[in-house]
């Protein structure tokens, strides 16, 4: 009732303002939707494999998915890339979560240093030192067959220099508190995951979150270092192949298919964790 | 139950700044040190460097004739009680408490038994399901001092405990500290910049400024015999008037002369006076306002013009303008004036005032120094900021930048 009235007592200028921005945030999300929604509807296609430049299919059918696990690789591709991305969920959080607390609670000589290091060597693109990696890897044996091992190294090798984001979390949980755990008998790890972690389930679950997703969709180091090995694929690059020229007329709707399959856990994974993005754990710590 | 000894500790940061110089403490047993000072004179790095939060640049601290230089905080058995109150927001009061018995190991009845104790002394017993977040200033606090007084640790440290707690609440916690210390028998050591506090709960108060010690002693000897001129501005509200005035020798004693009055300086000054070399001509005169007594009727002793009056209920500051244009407060006990009296009192344009010859402090004006009190240390001087001689301004005011010169 009363915000009926409110919207009633806007001025003509400020009710044309609202409706033009709405139109155009209408506009703005179809137009964001379409290519999901297109590939919904092609994974759904039945009548021919290739690419067609209608959306809504003319014969639904399952026939993509029996495609997709029965006559490829697809399974396999899927397997490597989860358990390179819960690998790496689980080695990367461990491992940006540790250096972003070092470096926001303990003062040692060259920490301004290496972070500022850190920061210009994350401003170079990763694909310079592409094949410096690649024979790295290859010197130990972890390229080709032995790809999904390797891929793991390089991602989490790498990870410690995501640091920023978890270190401004960390530097607004007040230093008090470390301080008073270490004079209530507490060492520094135990500082570390019985007080801090507990207050940190945002960033952690925010860290959780882009480890997971980071190696889920890579396509560069994973083509270059499973290079020639099929079943040492991931999904995007085991998909990828289906768009070239000699497989896209005939697998171009398992390939929307395995899209579909692909966008599941992640899309899981936001919506079972995005409560704690928002959430804030620290009232009541220090005065407020 | 513990002696703490600090012996010549000093802190530098590593930027060259020096935030404690020189600094040499012998704490009793069972005894309510405070370390009171302005904002930045190092008593917060002090009672850090006691904590083994801060690590110390030289010297040494010792708990029980144990020096834990060295030490973990954790391993110096002591407790602390922090301004923002740290308490953990993800455990619930009774957690918060058990916290440093459970590191420690104590058998699980102990601990129930102990939390219980500590909740029932401080009367938050009704509290202990409840999270940090839902309960007031004043009860966080407390829960603070219970996870502290829960350990019975051997030196108990306080950290400006009461600074984020609004007036009345504060005046309450304060009464609450000293009964909490009657009933437990510890070592005590409190940071505080506000001086009342420090002399309400202070066996000994240490006055800092700069990173040194200005003088140590009892409320009342700081009071009443302030080792310099910096203690004697800090201690007191409203603040010591001081005068310069020549000093001259009369007879077998000495006097003052303030705007042609003269005033006999005490026995206890005029044999310290006598010790000394040399005296200076002129001296600072420290009188507190409320021993400049003012002479009802009106006609005897020193004239000044009324600026300000300000009522404080049972008593009246007074802020006059003396005939050389030098401003002086006193402070007059109204309570026992009939109400035309403090009526006449508060509205007059003038006062007549002498001074409580008893009362008086001299000070050396070149160094502050107090000259009755022996070895008092002199105020250190204010750093100016930190400008380069050499620097000159345009007429907008900004900086003028030096062309630099070639090699």
């Amino acid at each position: 009732m009363n915000d009926e009235k409110k919207f009633r007592s806007k001025s003509a200028k400020e009710r044309t303002t609202r409706i033009f921005i709405y139109v155009l945030l209408t506009v703005l999300s179809i137009i964001w939707l379409i290519p999901f929604i297109y590939l919904i509807f092609q994974a759904f296609r039945g009548e021919s494999k290739s690419m067609v430049t209608y959306i809504f299919p003319k014969e639904w059918s399952f026939e993509n998915f029996r495609i997709l696990f029965k006559e490829t690789n697809f399974l396999s591709w899927y397997k490597n890339t989860l358990i390179i991305a819960l690998f790496n969920a689980v080695l990367q959080t461990v491992i940006v979560l540790s250096v972003a607390y070092a470096l926001s609670r303990m003062r040692f000589k060259g920490r301004k240093l290496l972070m500022n290091f850190m920061l210009i060597l994350g401003m170079f693109p990763g694909f310079l030192s592409m094949i410096a990696t690649y024979f790295i890897l290859k010197l130990i044996g972890l390229t080709s067959e032995n790809a999904v091992p390797g891929l793991i190294l390089v991602y989490a090798a790498s990870s410690g220099m995501g640091y920023y984001i978890a270190k401004g979390f960390f530097d607004t949980i007040p230093k008090s508190l470390d301080e008073a755990a270490r004079i209530d008998g507490a060492s520094r790890s135990r500082v570390f995951f019985r007080i801090i972690m507990p207050m940190a389930k945002p960033i952690i679950i925010y860290t959780i979150m882009m480890a997971f997703i980071a190696p889920w969709g890579d396509f560069m180091y994973a083509s270059l270092i499973s290079f020639g090995h099929e079943e040492a694929y991931n999904v995007a690059v085991g998909l990828y192949r289906w768009l070239d020229k000699e497989h896209i007329n005939n697998y171009f709707t398992v390939f929307c298919a395995g899209g579909l399959f692909v966008s599941i856990p992640v899309t899981a994974l936001f919506m079972a964790l995005q409560k704690y993005y928002v959430e804030g754990v620290t009232g009541g710590a220090v005065k407020g | 139950m513990a002696v703490v000894n600090l012996k010549n500790v000093k802190k530098q940061y590593e930027n060259g700044f020096v935030a404690v110089h020189d600094f040499s403490l012998d704490i009793d047993d069972e005894e309510f040190i405070v370390l009171v000072g302005p904002s930045g004179c190092g008593k917060s790095t002090t009672l850090r460097m006691i904590a083994g939060l801060e690590d110390i640049t030289s010297g040494e601290i010792s708990i029980n004739l144990k020096v834990v230089n060295d030490m973990e905080p954790k391993d110096r058995d002591i407790a602390m009680v922090f301004q923002n109150y740290a308490l953990y927001p993800h455990m619930s009061v009774y957690e918060n408490i058990a916290f440093g018995l459970r590191l420690r190991k104590v058998p699980h009845k102990e601990i129930h038994k102990r939390v219980l104790e500590a909740a029932e002394i401080l009367g938050i017993t009704e509290l202990l399901g409840r999270k940090p977040k839902q309960l007031s200033g004043g009860q966080r606090q407390r829960v603070a001092i219970g996870r502290a007084i829960v350990r019975v640790p051997k030196v108990f440290l306080m950290d400006e405990p009461l600074s984020n707690l609004d007036a009345k609440l504060r005046n309450q916690m304060r009464a609450e500290i000293i009964l909490l210390r009657q009933k437990i028998r510890t070592t005590f050591i409190y940071v505080t910049h506000d001086q009342t506090e420090a002399m309400t709960l202070g066996d000994r108060i240490v006055i800092m400024k700069d990173g040194y010690i200005m003088q140590v002693g009892t409320p009342q000897e700081l009071f009443n015999h302030p080792a310099n001129l910096f203690v004697a501005g800090f201690i007191g509200t409203p603040q010591m008037n001081f005068f310069d005035v020549p000093l001259t020798k009369e007879g077998d004693g000495y006097v003052v002369t303030l705007l042609q009055h003269k005033y006999h300086v005490p026995k206890y000054i005029c044999d310290e006076l006598d010790k000394k070399e040399s005296l200076p001509e002129r001296v600072t005169l420290g009188v507190r306002p409320e021993n400049l007594i003012v002479d009802p009727s009106g006609y005897d002793g020193i004239r000044a013009t009324i600026r300000v009056t300000e009522m404080m209920g049972s008593e009246l500051h007074i802020h006059a303008e003396c005939d050389d244009g030098k401003m002086v407060i006193l402070r007059v006990q109204i309570a026992d004036l009939s109400d035309a009296d403090q009526k006449r009192m508060i509205d007059s344009s003038e006062v007549m005032f002498s001074v409580r010859e008893r009362t008086m402090n001299l000070f050396d004006p070149k160094d502050g120094r107090n000259l009755a009190v022996p070895d008092a240390v002199p105020v250190p001087e204010d750093k100016p900021a930190a400008l380069p001689d050499d620097i000159q301004f345009d007429e907008k005011g900004k900086p003028i930048k030096k062309k630099k010169k070639k090699a």
